[in-house]
Order: structure tokens, then C-alpha cells, then sequence
């Protein structure tokens, strides 16, 4: 018990003293997860409404695929992407193995499914009077697409919320795509992981306190954005 | 052109099956129409493709003489719709209200005609800070009703407007709803099973049953089967063991409908060629459109609609409550369409 409690007051200290190589993983996991969410939010908010609002023939089908996405692992995408932009695979000229951008691929490829499904079932799920309402208030088509989407907007900020606790908790995307380099590709998970196969529990409780705290501010985020909806 | 809108030979088909088929309906510019049927008659499908929102499956709607094939309500068009349960953005009651400028391009003196919108539905300027959560049914109501009067409409469609609403919304919404006729024209057409709040404001009542038109109330319609009675006369059984008596059907199934003028309110003997009905009286009304007193009375667990001779209404003893006799001919009901 003694070295959690030595652990969590050397964590503090890390974090108050600005330790550098906390700090790295700290900026890398950021780098990363905004740029996969980024990518993740333009493609998938615009995709789920259209499933969602949508009537086409295979809907069922593609919904289906889509819930599937959900429950992809993380090592199985890390395996694919590795696949494809090692130097042997298709995209290897890019040079994007142990790299963010990487990473960055890997967990879009994550958090777009997440994305899509939840943004359809919100879309779903919005009172079928809506579109009537819209229509015979005089609303083109194009407006009709906004309101709904502004309509819908708690469901699809649970989806945002979802998807980037999803991708700043993943090891096995930044593990196998990005090598886990020190100063360069190291995020906060798998730091996490190294330091406690090392035993050096202060830096991986360390670190555990600043995911605990962006989930925290994300939460606190959510709450207050759907107070003031 | 007097009409503001005009049906030719619509029909509304939903998962293969007609649920709407109207050859003709005109709605003139500026009246006051009722629309009552039973449930699933078709008043709501009506209402939607009157509102321009949605299209017929085959037919013309036109509005102001130019025909529309495809939902139009683009903005341009000055029809809008107040559904039976209206959607509220999850915006402030200014926000809704204002909805309708907005799309317009309309920013100019929005707060004043929100305020005047509230005022006409008999809200208070400061609802406009209101959420719409905050909001109870009623006000929720008025609100949406106020999102349309702010439109000033050439036409405004209203699905059961007061159904759900306590009695000060109802009054209130009723009270608008004739301030916009008379102020700026606008067309009315009301659908509700409020009757006598259809007979008392409105210029025309368009009944409806399974779709159709009716020339005259649905409370005197009769389903089938028909049981065969002899070479000319066939029977339903009412719920009492009367018999209703009709000529021969179309259909086995056919339903039959017989107008409140030929089912006669009457103390003599029936001729040789009438048949009788016994009930009992639950109500009496002045028929505003016919310009003569009706009759309810009920037959089992049917309540016809019926007339009666001056004669009837001074006779000793005559009130809701009395047993009568209704004569009537059966070649003078009707069928309606398959």
C-alpha cells in the first residue's frame, strides 16, 4: 500500500515541478486526440445526421456495419494501419509510421464510428413533428438540415464526449502505430504502461491524474453546455 | 379566382393503401372552414397537404390558381400549420417565435412583432425570455400559435388547436385565431371534434370519414354488413335490436350514411313506404350552416342526427331525456364510395 501513497505524492510533485518528460506524453496525447476528433467530428456529425435522417434502401445494413465499427479493438486497428503505412504497405511513402499523424489515422479510424452511430440515434430520436413544423413554417431544405442538426445538438455533443474519451484512452493504436518513442510518439497511455512495467509507479499515477483531470474537464464541459441547451 | 386553394382528384396513398381521396374541395380566400370527421378519417392528412408541406400521391393542390405538385413551403408561400401537437425548438419562446422572420430574411422590428404575436395570443411580453421548457401545455400552445401569427398567414391550418389546452389557452386561441381572419384576411381551416365550436365561428364544415368526403355529418353514417331482408330491403342490427333499414347495397359491407333532413323527428303515424327508429333525445342545437334546429338523438349506441317541425319543439314534455320516434324513407340514404 505504501508505494501507491509514495507513488501519488511523487505524481505531485512531477506534475507541480513541470517535469519535462510528463509534460511530452501530456502534449503528444493532446497533439493527437485533437487531431484525430478534429477529423473524427467534420466527417462523422455530417454522416451520422444523413444516416439518421435519411430513408435509403440497406440503411439496416449500413447501420449495422456502423454499430459493428463500434466494438473494433484498438490492437486490431493498430495492426491495420500498421499494415498499410509500414514501409512494405500501400501508404508506406508516406513515412507515417512512428509518427502522431499515425496515431492520429488509427484513432479516427476509432472514433468515427463512435461518431456516426451515436449522431444517427440522435437524429433518430428528435420528435417526428419536426420536420412539419419546419416545412410549414416556411423552412427550405437547407434550413430544415440546420435546425435539425442544431436541434439535435446534446446527442451529438454526447457523441464528441464519447468518442474523445475513447480515443484518449486507447493503448493499442499508439502503442503499435506510434513505438512509444520518448519525446516524439509517447502519449500518456502508453507512458502510462511503460513506466508501470518499469515499476515506476509516480510517473504512471502521474500521468493516470491528468487524464483523470481532462475527463473531468470534458464532463464539467458537458454539464454546462446542456444547463445552458 | 376567388379560392385560395383548390383540390382536383387528390389522393393520399400511405404504404400502398388510399387513406385520402378528394375529387374537389375549393377553400375560398378569407372563410372560415371546420374540418370533423372520427378518428383516422383523414382530417390530418388533409390539413398537411392543404399546409403545401407535403405532396399528394396523385392530383393537383393548387394555391391561388398555380398548381402545386411538390412540397412549396419554401418561405414564399404564406400558408403554415399549427399541428395537434406543435414542436417547440429547444430555444427561448423569442427564439420560436421570431423562427419564421428569420428564414425569411426578415430582422427588421423583431422584438415588436414578437410582442405584438404574444400580446394576440394573449401572453405577456416577458414570456419571451422564457425557455421553452418552461412552458406548460397550453403556453406551449399559444406560443407556437404565435409563431405563426407573426407571419401574418394568408392561410393558417389549425389541427385540433384547442384539445389539449386548458380553457383560458382555448379561449385565447380562439380569440387570435378570428382577429387574424377579420384583420388580415387570413383563410381558417380548423380541424376538431369540437362541434359546436365548429358550427358557431365557422362559414363551412368539410366532413370526412375514411378518407372521403361526406355532403353532410359522419354521426349519420352506418357501417355494413347488410343482412337481406326481401327483393328490396336490406338491415343492420343497432346495438339496441333495432333494425336500420337501407335499399340495396353496393357492397355486402358498403357504409351507409342518410342526411339529418331525411331522418325526421315526428309524432305521426309513419306512411307505408317509411320506417321508424326509437331513441332518446340527448340534445338539441341550432345548425348555424343549415339555418335550423338539430336534433342528437341516440338509437342504441347510435347517435344520429336528426330534424324536426317547428310542432315538435312546443309540445308538452319535449326535452333531452324523451323517448321519440324518428321516421325516415331507405331509398333516401346514400353510400359512400368504396
Amino acid at each position: 500500500m505504501d508505494f501507491i501513497i509514495e507513488g501519488l505524492l511523487k505524481a505531485i510533485e512531477l506534475l507541480t515541478q513541470g517535469d519535462r518528460e510528463t509534460y511530452s506524453a501530456v502534449l503528444a496525447t493532446v497533439q493527437v486526440s485533437s487531431l484525430s476528433m478534429t477529423v473524427s467530428l467534420l466527417a462523422g456529425i455530417p454522416l451520422g445526421y444523413l444516416l439518421g435522417y435519411l430513408k435509403f434502401p440497406g440503411k439496416k445494413g449500413v447501420r449495422t456495419v456502423v454499430d459493428t465499427l463500434l466494438a473494433l479493438p484498438t490492437v486490431f486497428i493498430g495492426l491495420l494501419v500498421y499494415a498499410f503505412i509500414s514501409n512494405r504497405g500501400p501508404l508506406g511513402d508516406f513515412g507515417l509510421l512512428f509518427t502522431l499523424s499515425g496515431i492520429a489515422i488509427g484513432q479516427t479510424i476509432l472514433a468515427l464510428p463512435i461518431v456516426i452511430a451515436l449522431t444517427a440515434t440522435a437524429v433518430e430520436s428528435l420528435d417526428h413533428s419536426l420536420r412539419l413544423t419546419l416545412t410549414s413554417l416556411g423552412a427550405s431544405p437547407q434550413q430544415i438540415f440546420l435546425t435539425s442538426l442544431w436541434e439535435a445538438r446534446l446527442g451529438i455533443l454526447i457523441a464528441a464526449v464519447s468518442a474523445t474519451g475513447r480515443v484518449l484512452t486507447e493503448v493499442g493504436i499508439s502503442m503499435m502505430v506510434g513505438g512509444n518513442i520518448k519525446w516524439h510518439t509517447r502519449t500518456i497511455t502508453t507512458a502510462i504502461a511503460l513506466e508501470t512495467n518499469k515499476g515506476m509507479f509516480a510517473t504512471g499515477i502521474a500521468l493516470g491524474l491528468v487524464l483523470l483531470a481532462i475527463a473531468f474537464t470534458i464532463n464539467l464541459s458537458l454539464s454546462f453546455l446542456r444547463r445552458k441547451a | 379566382m376567388n379560392d385560395i386553394l383548390q383540390l382536383r382528384n387528390v389522393r393520399y396513398k400511405y404504404n400502398g393503401r388510399t387513406v385520402l381521396d378528394i375529387p374537389e374541395l375549393n377553400i375560398s380566400r378569407g372563410s372560415i372552414n371546420g374540418l370533423a370527421g372520427p378518428n383516422g378519417s383523414g382530417k390530418t392528412t388533409l390539413l398537411i397537404l392543404l399546409s403545401l408541406a407535403e405532396k399528394c400521391s396523385t392530383g393537383t393542390i393548387s394555391y391561388h390558381g398555380t398548381n402545386r405538385s411538390l412540397p412549396v413551403n419554401n418561405g414564399r408561400y404564406r400558408v403554415t400549420l399549427l399541428p395537434q401537437e406543435p414542436y417547440l425548438l429547444k430555444r427561448s419562446v423569442f427564439d420560436n417565435i421570431v423562427y419564421g422572420l428569420k428564414i425569411r430574411g426578415i430582422n427588421a422590428n423583431q422584438s415588436a412583432a414578437v410582442e405584438n404575436a404574444l400580446e394576440l395570443v394573449g401572453l405577456q411580453k416577458s414570456f419571451a425570455k422564457r425557455h421553452w421548457s418552461e412552458l406548460s401545455g397550453g403556453e406551449a400552445q399559444r406560443v407556437a400559435l404565435a409563431a405563426r401569427l407573426i407571419l401574418k398567414p394568408d392561410c393558417l391550418l389549425l389541427d385540433e388547436p384547442t384539445a389539449s389546452v386548458d380553457m383560458e389557452s382555448a379561449r385565447n386561441i380562439r380569440k387570435a385565431i378570428l382577429i387574424a381572419q377579420k384583420e388580415w384576411g387570413t383563410t381558417l381551416i380548423i380541424a376538431s371534434h369540437n362541434k359546436s365550436w365548429l358550427n358557431d365561428i365557422c362559414d363551412r364544415i368539410i366532413y370526412l370519414y375514411n378518407g372521403r368526403l361526406l355532403d353532410f355529418t359522419y354521426e349519420n353514417v352506418l357501417p355494413g354488413p347488410w343482412k337481406k331482408m326481401d327483393s328490396r330491403l336490406y338491415c343492420t342490427q343497432l346495438a339496441d335490436g333495432q333494425f336500420f333499414y337501407v335499399s340495396k347495397p353496393p357492397q355486402p359491407d358498403s357504409s351507409a350514411v342518410i342526411a339529418p333532413e331525411a331522418l325526421e323527428l315526428s309524432e305521426r303515424e309513419p306512411s307505408d313506404s317509411e320506417k321508424t327508429l326509437r331513441g332518446v333525445v340527448t340534445g338539441i342545437f341550432f345548425d348555424k350552416l343549415q339555418a335550423g334546429p338539430r336534433i342528437h338523438v341516440v338509437c342504441g349506441d347510435h347517435r344520429f342526427i336528426a330534424t324536426a317541425d317547428d310542432n315538435i319543439f312546443t309540445m308538452e314534455g319535449f326535452r333531452p331525456g324523451r323517448k321519440v320516434t324518428l321516421l325516415y324513407r331507405p331509398e333516401q340514404t346514400a353510400w359512400l364510395p368504396e
